[in-house]
């Protein structure tokens, strides 16, 4: 694939435009990479495909070799793996709180302590998230801005 | 839980368990035996007996972390393989075990309390750390609104 980049003027509007054959597997790999680089995941539930803002994400769960989006209400898988969606969220204050699961710090109401080191996530929801024992120093660390 | 995150654990329980083990051999001599004169080897006590208390924290260790089950399984584990370290270096033999019951349950009574102190003052820090963590939070909520 070729690929062009044009600088533009600043008032005109920033667009990508994909002119391909067909809409494969890796196209729609490329789109939802910027769409999630733009503050919008795409999330699959009951068969329906819907563009979550990244701001309404709890967080996202990785089970069983599936990928989950956590809303306040409503939960949707993505085909996007758990270490990408780290990547790419890290500027949107996603931080890895265990093996599984990315957290969205502004989403979170207060922290306290849990058994064997751990430390308990309460979201502004009420839920409570795990953060185990290995990333607490990362936790710690981005919220002195170390991390973002 | 890394090695050196491990030691550097047990030897903050070690220091915490002489300063109770001291508060309590205080507290239990007064009421037992107010009169009684101690050597210098006295001094020592505290020191080996908080050695007894942690020893059997490497029941803890693990490189992966634990389960809640698991962890409290261990922890059952850890205070009754304390309970026993400290009868066999505070009692010479099992006839003196059975003899003396009020020091043996006395001494069990201590060791659970001394037990649960170092728990409560441990849960306390990480209260304080959890405290910490939020207000920082709460810092960085407001810094991206």
């Amino acid at each position: 694939m070729e690929i062009k980049i044009f600088k533009i003027r600043e008032t005109e509007q920033e667009k990508l435009e994909i002119h391909c054959h067909n809409i494969t597997e890796q196209i729609k790999e490329i789109v939802t990479f910027v769409k999630t680089r733009q503050g919008q995941l795409t999330g699959i539930m009951e068969n329906k495909q819907y563009e979550i803002p990244v701001v309404d994400v709890h967080y996202i769960e990785a089970v069983d070799n599936k990928v989950f989006i956590y809303s306040s209400k409503k939960v949707y898988e993505t085909k996007q793996k758990l270490y990408e969606l780290e990547e790419i969220l890290k500027e949107k204050y996603f931080l890895r709180v265990s093996k599984s699961l990315l957290l969205n710090l502004m989403k979170v109401q207060s922290i306290k302590p849990g058994l064997n080191g751990r430390f308990m996530a309460v979201l502004q929801s009420g839920e409570e998230i795990i953060i185990s024992r290995k990333y607490v120093p990362d936790l710690k660390k981005a919220l002195k801005g170390g991390a973002f | 839980m890394h090695g050196k995150e491990f030691i550097m654990k047990i030897i903050r329980t070690y220091f915490t368990l002489v300063t109770l083990i001291t508060v309590a051999i205080f507290l239990i001599g007064a009421q037992l035996a107010p009169d009684a004169s101690l050597s210098y080897t006295a001094f020592a006590i505290p020191l080996i007996y908080a050695a007894c208390g942690v020893l059997p924290s490497v029941v803890m260790y693990s490189r992966k972390e634990l389960t809640v089950k698991q962890f409290l399984v261990r922890k059952v584990i850890q205070l009754g393989l304390i309970e026993i370290l400290l009868f066999t270096v505070i009692f010479d033999n099992v006839n003196e075990l059975k003899e003396r019951t009020d020091m043996v349950i006395l001494v069990t009574i201590s060791v659970f309390i001394i037990y649960t102190l170092v728990h409560i003052l441990d849960w306390f820090q990480k209260s304080l750390s959890a405290k910490k963590m939020t207000e920082e939070l709460m810092c960085l909520q407001q810094a991206v609104k």
